[in-house]
Parts: C-alpha cells; structure tokens; sequence
C-alpha cells in the first residue's frame, strides 16, 4: 500500500531543471533509498517534500491527502520529519531540549496557558518529556542529555538529529545522507538504527545516501537519479547494474 | 519656467545630498560585502575625517587639496587599525555582536571628537567657498558642483582599482568566498583591514566635501543611518546601487522638504527604506542567498 | 550544585534548588527592606532599574532568545509612555491605562513583526531603526494627542496605599510589575514557545520542519517582547514626570541594546545585570565627578564614551556578558580546584556567513 506518492515533480530555476518530472511512491513500512552523483536533484527532492520549495509543478500525496500547497509546518504535523545533511540542530540549545522541539507539533496548550504554565501545560510537559526520554534510551543517548549541541562530537549530533526527527512521532522519515561524515562503525550504527525504526518503530524511511554498502545493507528498493530525472528503480542490486546508472557513476 | 527651474534646483540639491549618502553608503557596501560586518560607525568615521581636515586646513593652515589628502591618507590607516586592533578580535562571533562592537565604536568617536574639537560646529576655507555658478536661472553652489566632481572622481578611482589592480580583484574574490580566496593564497585578513582602510578612507573624502555645506559637527555621523537607506535600496552589494540609492534617498529627500510640513523631511529616508524591505526584503538588488540544507 | 534528579517534574521548577530559592528570597527580601532606609532619590533610582530590567526582559526575548535585532525598542518604551499618560490625563484609571500602553505597544510589536517576516540580521536591524525613527516622528508630529515638542505632562495618580506621585510608589509598583515580567519571562522560557524561540535562533529552516509555524512564532516574539517594553514605557512616564518626542530616539534604543549585551544575551538575570549598570554607571560618574584627576570627571562626552567603551570591550573580552561571567567565576568555585580554562571555549567559526540563510 502506498503511504507517500511524488507525481511528475518538476522544480526549475531559471533555466535550470533541478528535478524534472519525477513519480514514485513509497510503500508502508519500506526503507526507500535515493542515489545519484552529486547535484543530481536528491536534496532539492526532500527540500520540496518538506515543503522549503516550492514545486514549479507536479503534487505530493501522503496518506491520500495533497499536500503541495501546505506549509512546512503542517508538513511536519502530518507525520513527515526529516534531518538535514549539514546538521541543522539548535547548537545553544541542550540535546534535551533539542529533542523537546521535535514535539513541538503534539503541542496543544494555548499560549495564554504556557504563560501561566497551568497544571495540563506542566503534565503535557511531563509527557514530552517522556518520549524524548524513550528517544534517548532507543539511540543510547542518556550520557549526553544536558549537554550542548555545539560541545557534542560530530557523530553524536547525526544521532540526536534522527532523535529530533524520532521525537515527532513520524509516520515517514526523510533521512538526507544518514552516514555522510560518519566512520565504518558509526556507519554500521546507523544501518542497525534504520533496521530498528522501521522495524520495531514502523516507521517508512526514505534516505539520500552515498554510501551503497549502508543502501544495500537496508534499503528495499533504490531510485537513482542524474540531472533532476530518474535512471532507475528497483532494488539495490538491479540498480547497480542498471548500465545507465553505471554510465552516470563512470561519468560515460 | 520659474517652475521647472526650481524643480531642477530641487534635483540638483538633493543630487549632492545624495553623492554623500552614497559615499558614506558606499563604504557600509565595501566593508559588509568583504567583511560581513556592518559599520554602524561608518558616519563617524565620515565626522573624524571632517574635523582632521578641520585642523589640518584651518589650524595648522596647509592648502586645502594638500589637508584633503592628508585627511584620507590618515582616515585610511586609521582605519586599516581599526580593524587589525579591534573588530579582528570578534571575527567568528555572531553578526549581531558585531553589530554592537561598531555602534559603541561610535560612541567612542563621538565622545573623543567632543573632548578634542568641542561641540561646536565648526568650518574651514575651500576654494570654492561663496562661489556659485549661474547656468540660465538655475543657481549651482561650487561646493555641490565639487561634491558631484568629488563622488564621481572617487567612484572611478575605486573602479579602476577594483577591476584593474590585482589588489582589487583579491578583494573581490575574498568577498566571494572568504575560504577559497584563503586557499588561493589571498592573505584574507589583510584583505579585511584594506577594506576597513579604504572604506574609511571614504568616509573621510565624504566628510571633508560636506564640510563647507552642513558644518562639521559631533553628531554628523547621525546622517550615516539615512546612507543605509540608500545602501538598502541599492541592495546592500553594489558600488554603484549605493551611490543611486544615495542620489535617490537626497532627491526624496529635497522633494520631501519642499512639498511636506517642516519636520517630516528627515523621516522619509526612513519610510522610504522600510517601504522598500517591506516589498523586497533583500533590497532591491539582492546579495541574499538561500541557504543550503 | 544540582541536585540529584529523581522525576521529570524537577526539571520543570522554576527554582530547582536550594540555593537558587535563597538567592531569589534574598534579593527580594532585600528589595523590600530597601524603602526602610534608602532616600527617595535613590528610590527614584531604583525604579528607574526596574524600569529598565522590564524593558530588558522585553527585549532578551526577542533578541537574547529569538535572536532577532531590534533597533527600536525605544519606539515601544514610547508607545507605552505615551499611551498611560494621554489615557491618566483624561481620566482613565491606571488599572486600564498601564496595560493597555502595554496593548498598544504589543500591537505596534505586531505591526512590525508581520512586514520584517521574512527579514533577518542586518536588515532586521535597519528596518526596526527605521520604525523606531518613524515613530519618533509622530510623537513629535502629533501634537493634538502628544503635545509634541511642548511635552507632555504626566499625571501620576494614587493607587492604594501607593501614591505613585512619589518616588516610595513607583518602587514599589515597579517592583511588583518586574517580579510579574519576570515570572512571565521565565514560564515562557520552560514551555513549548520558549523552545520554539530558541529553536528559530537556532536555525528557522530546521525550526519550520520540527512543527514551528515561524510566521506566528516570529510575530509573537516580536509583540510579547513589545508588550513587556510598553508596560516598561507606561511606568517610565511616571518617573520621568514630562514626556518629550525626543527621548525615545534611537539612542536609548541603543542603550536597550548595550544592556542586553552587557548584562549577558540569553539570560534573564542579564536583564537586570544590565539594567543595573545602565542606570548606575551615570550615577557613579556622578558621584566621583570631582575626585578624578586632571578634571577628566569634568569633560563632556564622559559618559556616552565610557557606554561605548565598556561595549566593546565587553563584546570584545566577554561577549556573555555579566551574567556569563558570573556563571564562569561559580563554576570556578563549584569546580575548585580543578578548574580547566578550557571548560567554556567554544570553536570558532570562521566560515560562518549569515548571507546565505
């Protein structure tokens, strides 16, 4: 069943055809991968999913309901989260508190009440509190939890990123380059935690990712890209051999 | 006739209004374009450079084009310091505190412009002084005419500098991408105080010709937030938007005081510049990318 | 040294520990005895601290929190002021008349907020410079309402037992009206929009993708942060007795500014750090005019030079200002002695372009 469609997607600069006429549809509960060499359009695909574009043509369907027109916000209230490929967390701000914004959608108390911090704001408090905790102890993050941002290690902040987008209780995740930066291990960590958030958490992935050992190691099906159009589809294995993927990738 | 004489007496006086807050619009471009930084002092500096040529021509008496040069001369290392002493300190904090660093530098400039030159307004002899030029009915002073040849003067100076010398094309290059011009070997940090140099120099060359027209005073430098909104209208990147933006702001201006009660003359620079990032947020010509993600 | 947590509840007490709710019983306590002993002149003084710290308070939240610039909050201060003082002189109970100075200020914080949406840093600043300077303009301009460059004359009525004719009075309202600032302030910060706020500093891409509507956060900061600044206006009126157009101008917008920068962005204390200096600083040049050498304490300028001065050598040496300090030097003791220098440096970003956003 499809949980996510792109039809005829099209996004064009000037005369530039970032992303030129692209359909696909995610499946509940798949890990969906999307390969191509750099400036092929990956990004600007989550950059429109997420709403930070504006498409110069085609729709976006989540569940049955349109989604194009709506702002990122909502976007992210529907159950869309998503990380970013240069790490954008709140750096001043504690882990904790980062993971806290990523509930910021199941937040209900009007701000009158958050101003008098009424008892229902402090007990909703107490339940965010909560989930982000059960994030934390799901990613094995307890040890960093009052730190800042900008005193963690690299590899730490990619993990409390996927937290962050955890803590929205999302239905689909877009992971944009999950292991970019990463080393050998951390990489295998991240392929574990992908396994997991499908598995255990059912939640759909769609990853951006270079790295074809962590697409194979995860991904049900590959969708691989060049100049803003789609080369192929299917799982890692046939894409890898697809000749005009490889074309792409030897720059023939 | 008599009204279309006074309606071009009106353009002329506030063209040379303009070339000021262009000049002085010109050097908050130099410095943001390179450095990033905005220089809330910029009009300060503009009111040291009035007053050093003060002292130079009306105290210790040199000729006026030898004390103008010495002026900028002066202006310029006072500016190329000023970088490498203080605002080098906060390279890497964010903008705003920048911000605040050049608005207390101001302050400082003002009080110790106070301390040395008093708060009087004061005035020194140019050799255009009290001559005016008649052209058919429509009377030009020699000091406009000589802010007008100064602006455009500086203006080619600066752009055969910036095109021509390798100089120039270093500063370019590092106000295109700090990290490459780093990588391509271009000392960057020498790069910023030239900057900082030549925009003072600016300043200086702006206060020294609006001397003889509005007096140099401590609070002169006040009229630099009016050259922002000349620098915002001119898109807060370009040489030359600054200067039109400059133009554009005194005509606006001039047009403002002869058609609207006395007082609201000095707001419409304001309304003018918010009016225009009301419509364009990024000014007219924007420097402004999107962010990457 | 914190306490070992034991439920999440803990984390959302406004005074975790022991020693924060003595700190806090003490300074009030202190607050209140000072009427006791203190002339009304230093009175006078003091709520004009208060005054300020409500201002301050104000204003860390849209710039120390959200990280928005403004250049005009001297334009709300003004608005507020203006407001209380038309509506006391035509009869109107203080009761009404202070908040709704706080009201209009908010509206005005709205007016603001909406067209600089899609603005920020630099422009943001100019712009909010640009407001405040058309604001001022009015004040000046419209003279049937604001009396314009004549002034306007404020009536302070009694309130209670608080004569607010007298420096003791607006003390103590002063004083209430922080305390009240300060507890809003503070339930903001531990709730979802006091998050939402820090995250927009922190990134607005990544803020609008986790759920923050940025239009409606942005707005809101800007007319909260307006609001608290007009309350602090409509008591300004009070100690200052006659408005004139011209003190809310674009320098004590920039006084707002150093005392938020001095005081230390991002903390409320550093409100009132700030405050505290702002408002003293004049009076210890004051006090120490004739006993400086070489009749230094006699020059003009002394004063707005020494703001400038210790502006930037705060941004320069300490750029956390007051409050930032202080935490350091407690660290210190907390840590003692096995302090490392290096606990608070932070990497310097040298790429950082705030063009591209």
């Amino acid at each position: 069943m499809s949980l996510f469609a792109v039809e005829d997607l099209a996004l064009h600069f000037g005369g530039i055809r970032a992303v030129d006429g692209i359909s696909f549809d995610v499946r509940d509960g798949e890990v969906f991968a999307i390969i191509g060499p750099n400036g092929a359009g990956k990004t600007t695909i989550f950059n429109l999913i997420s709403r930070l574009y504006q498409p110069t043509s085609g729709r976006l369907i989540f569940r049955g309901q349109d989604i194009t027109r709506r702002p990122p916000h909502v976007v992210a209230s529907l159950g869309i989260a998503r990380t970013f490929q240069n790490i954008e967390l709140f750096a001043n701000a504690t882990l904790l508190q980062n993971l806290l914004i990523g509930r910021h959608s199941h937040v209900s108390a009007s701000i009158l009440s958050q101003i008098l911090y009424t008892p229902a704001v402090r007990r909703a408090e107490i339940a965010h509190r909560g989930r982000a905790e059960e994030v934390i102890a799901f990613l094995g993050l307890e040890r960093h939890r009052d730190r800042l941002i900008a005193d963690l290690p690299y590899g730490i902040r990619k993990v409390v990123e996927i937290g962050r987008a955890l803590c929205i209780d999302p239905r689909l995740l877009l992971l944009d380059e999950p292991s970019s930066g990463l080393n050998v291990e951390e990489t295998q960590e991240i392929a574990a935690w992908i396994d997991e958030i499908r598995g255990t958490l059912g939640v759909t992935v769609i990853m951006v990712e270079h790295d074809m050992s962590l697409v194979s190691a995860v991904s049900d099906r590959v969708m691989a890209l060049n100049y803003g159009r789609i080369l192929a589809l299917g799982t890692a294995a046939e894409v890898q051999r697809d000749p005009e993927v490889v074309r792409a990738y030897l720059g023939g | 006739m008599l009204e279309t004489a006074r309606v071009i007496q009106i353009i002329l006086n506030g063209t040379a209004v303009g070339c000021i807050y262009g000049l002085v619009a010109l050097g908050f471009v130099l410095i943001y374009k390179t450095t990033e930084t905005v220089n809330f002092a910029q009009g300060d500096l503009m009111m040291l450079g009035g007053f050093l040529a003060f002292t130079l021509i009306a105290k210790v008496g040199l000729d006026y084009w030898l004390g103008f040069l010495l002026t900028i001369v002066f202006m310029a290392a006072f500016g190329y310091l000023l970088d490498a002493l203080v605002l080098r300190r906060v390279i890497g904090q964010p903008q705003f505190a920048v911000f605040m660093l050049t608005l207390g530098l101001g302050f400082i400039f003002r009080a110790a412009a106070g301390i040395v030159w008093g708060y009087d307004a004061v005035s020194f002899p140019t050799p255009f002084t009290g001559r005016v030029l008649d052209f058919g009915g429509i009377v030009v002073s020699a000091n406009n005419l000589s802010i007008l040849v100064g602006t455009v003067g500086l203006c080619a100076v600066l752009y055969l500098f910036f095109s021509r010398t390798r100089l120039g094309v270093a500063m370019q290059a590092s106000s295109q991408n700090q990290l490459a011009a780093y990588y391509m070997g271009i000392p960057v940090r020498t790069v910023f105080s030239l900057t900082w140099a030549i925009s003072a120099a600016v300043a200086a060359a702006a206060g020294v010709l609006l001397a003889p027209v509005a007096l140099v005073d401590v609070n002169m430098g006040f009229l630099g937030f009016k050259a922002f909104a000349a620098a915002v209208l001119g898109g807060f990147g370009s040489i030359p938007g600054a200067l039109i933006g400059g133009v554009v702001v005194g005509i606006v201006e001039q047009v403002a005081g002869y058609s609207l009660p006395a007082g609201f003359r000095d707001v419409t620079a304001n309304a003018v510049l918010l009016g225009v990032l009301v419509l364009r947020p990024q000014g007219i010509l924007s420097q402004t990318m999107r962010k990457k993600v | 040294m914190r306490p070992i947590r034991t439920s999440y509840a803990q984390d959302l007490t406004l005074l975790p520990t022991t020693g924060s709710r003595v700190r806090v019983a003490l300074v009030t306590g202190v607050a209140l005895a000072i009427p006791a002993f203190a002339g009304e002149f230093y009175l006078g003084e003091l709520a004009a601290v208060f005054i300020f710290a409500i201002a301050g308070v104000g204003m860390m939240l849209l710039s120390g929190y959200t990280g928005l610039v403004s250049l005009g909050q001297a334009a709300f201060l003004g608005i507020g002021a203006y407001t209380n003082a038309v509506l006391l002189a035509r009869g109107v109970p203080l009761i009404l008349s202070l908040p709704s100075g706080a009201m209009l200020a908010g509206l005005a914080g709205v007016a603001i907020g909406i067209p600089t949406l899609r603005m920020s840093g630099l422009y943001l600043a100019i712009a909010t410079l640009a407001f405040g300077s058309i604001v001022g303009t009015i004040f000046q301009k419209w003279e049937g309402v604001t009396g314009g460059f004549g002034g306007f004359p404020v009536v302070s009525p009694t309130l209670g037992p608080l004569i607010l004719d007298s420096p003791r009075g607006l003390y103590f309202l002063s004083l209430a009206m922080l305390g009240l600032v300060l507890l809003v302030a503070a339930n903001i910060l531990r709730s979802p929009l006091g998050r939402s706020l820090v995250a927009i500093h922190g990134s607005e891409i990544s803020a609008q993708s986790m759920g923050v509507n940025l239009a409606v956060t942005k707005t809101l900061s800007f007319a909260i942060s307006a609001a608290i600044t007009g309350l602090a206006g409509g008591l300004f009126a009070h100690y200052v007795h006659f408005l004139a157009p011209d003190s809310f101008d674009l320098v004590l917008s920039i006084q707002f500014v150093t005392m938020i920068v001095v005081g230390g962005l991002g903390s409320l204390s550093g409100a009132i750090y700030g405050a505290i200096f702002i408002r003293l600083l004049p009076q210890g040049i004051a006090l120490l005019r004739d006993d400086l050498p070489l009749g230094i304490g006699h020059m003009p300028g002394l004063e707005p030079s020494l703001f400038g001065l210790i502006l930037v050598l705060f941004i320069i040496f300490e750029p956390q200002g007051v409050a930032g300090r202080l935490s350091k030097i407690a660290h210190y003791w907390s840590a003692f002695p096995l302090h490392r220098r290096a606990t608070f440096q932070r990497q310097k970003s040298y790429t950082r372009s705030e063009r591209v956003r």
